[in-house]
């Protein structure tokens, strides 16, 4: 963190904080890992009333170019509703929506314990046996049901988030949208996939909150228990589906999929069985495609970001991902 | 020539990975570090291929969309200029997916280019 971004932290917590006394706000390293947000660490100390206080939080903010175009004003307000709910997600604490005061639009939220390890479910820095990942990732499935079973109109969350009236052809023109902003190539493989998603939509169903982003990366783990879902900036009001599609996507099998103990059918059936719902396979699969259609957006907006100068790892592009993409529909026209 | 510019691109790699990326101690700089190096490999396998690679594209997509090959030599001037032929290959390109979003369902011949295509276009 440069002197310049400290200094402007400092005077962020002033203004929220008021007068207290022996104000200290101490930063960590920024967290690696994080491809859409600058992730930091920091901790406030202060005296008042004759008491001491330490708050540990956690700063969000939008990088320079990332490769994900979401809102903090939303991200925030979304937490903040949820504050109440019965789901496990961290406390919004403070935003800078316009980034007027921390150079960017940033959001400040709770820090929790736990540790981040994003392939723990096949090994990961934890090490854990088999049985003991199968434990993590049925709980990874009961955080799921947890998100779909919210009450959002309770919640209010539908004054965030908009509710679609048909939630497969709004994320396609959401993300057919990112792609023809983004793009800095003609992209002839995505106009097919998107035209193969136009045509194979389920039809309009049940409104729950997606995750958009449920994996273990995206979790603190506290030794074998699940404890927080991270990331909600891409969470929203659409089909209950697309999560699970989101976690049965065939090229993260890594992160959410354990060989010969919990594959596809495993996560489905489990999810199944949590929520009463039925997969509909036909949904689920044109759900698989269209979370590897939104990785394909998410990388072609990488691609501008360096391009423009405004990020500095060079991303690849969506050619793999086309690749799999075109394997994924030749397998459902079969 | 020697170095290659295989051998350039691996000399520059070899000097982030072995002799700066141990002197990081920020975790946030050495995962860029990482990224950079991967790029750099990745550049340097792909690079001999990419001239070959792009006129085969080129071919295949002139095919598929019904044109005359030698508007390709028109387009460079009879120099396989590469920015030109890039140029070149983005119009046709444009061409095809403006089609595919329009169009009739596309044809056999369409679905076997892009599935080519993707192998071609790392």
């Amino acid at each position: 963190m440069t002197d310049g971004f400290q200094a402007a932290l400092e005077t962020f917590v002033r203004r929220r904080l008021g007068e207290v006394d022996g104000l200290r706000v101490e930063c960590g390293a920024r967290v690696t890992g994080g491809q859409s947000r600058e992730n930091w660490p920091f901790d406030l100390y202060w005296q008042d009333e004759g008491r001491s206080h330490h708050r540990p939080l956690f700063l969000r903010r939008d990088p320079a170019g990332s490769v994900l175009e979401t809102d903090r004003r939303v991200e925030y307000e979304v937490l903040r509703r949820l504050g109440d709910q019965p789901v496990r997600s961290p406390e919004a604490v403070w935003l800078d929506a316009d980034g007027s005061e921390l150079g960017r639009p940033a959001l400040v939220m709770a820090r929790y314990e736990g540790r981040n390890d994003h392939f723990i479910l096949e090994g990961g820095t934890s090490g854990l046996d088999e049985d003991a990942r199968v434990g993590i990732a049925s709980q990874m499935v009961d955080l799921m049901a947890e998100v779909h079973a919210l009450d959002w109109k309770a919640a209010g969350l539908q004054e965030a988030l908009a509710a679609p009236g048909d939630a497969a052809a709004a994320a396609i023109d959401q993300w057919a949208a990112v792609i023809e902003r983004q793009s800095l190539d003609p992209q002839p493989v995505l106009a097919y996939v998107e035209r193969w998603l136009r045509r194979h939509k389920p039809s309009a169903g049940e409104i729950v909150v997606v995750h958009g982003d449920i994996k273990p990366g995206n979790v603190l783990f506290e030794g074998q228990q699940v404890q927080i879902l991270l990331d909600w900036e891409t969470a929203h009001l659409g089909d209950p589906i697309e999560d699970v599609g989101w976690v049965t996507n065939p090229i993260r099998r890594r992160e959410h999929q354990i060989p010969g103990r919990w594959e596809e059918e495993e996560l489905v059936s489990a999810y199944e069985a949590r929520t009463g719902r039925t997969v509909d396979r036909d949904a689920l699969r044109f759900w698989q495609v269209l979370a590897n259609y939104k990785l394909a957006a998410i990388a072609l907006t990488g691609v501008r970001s360096f391009c423009d100068g405004r990020t500095r790892r060079v991303w690849m592009g969506a050619g793999l991902l086309g690749r799999v993409l075109l394997a994924q529909i030749g397998e459902q026209e079969r | 020539m020697r170095p290659t510019l295989t051998e350039q691109i691996e000399g520059a790699r070899r000097v982030l990975v072995e002799l700066l990326a141990p002197e990081v101690s920020d975790a946030h700089a050495r995962e860029q570090a990482a990224y950079a190096a991967a790029a750099l490999q990745h550049a340097a396998a792909r690079w001999p291929h990419v001239l070959a690679d792009l006129v085969a594209d080129i071919r295949a997509l002139e095919e598929v969309l019904g044109l005359d090959p030698a508007e390709l030599a028109e387009a460079v001037g009879g120099v396989p200029d590469f920015a030109s032929a890039e140029d070149y290959h983005r119009g046709l390109r444009s061409q095809l997916a403006d089609e595919i979003k329009a169009g009739p369902e596309p044809s056999a011949a369409v679905r076997a280019y892009l599935a080519d295509s993707v192998e071609r276009l790392k």
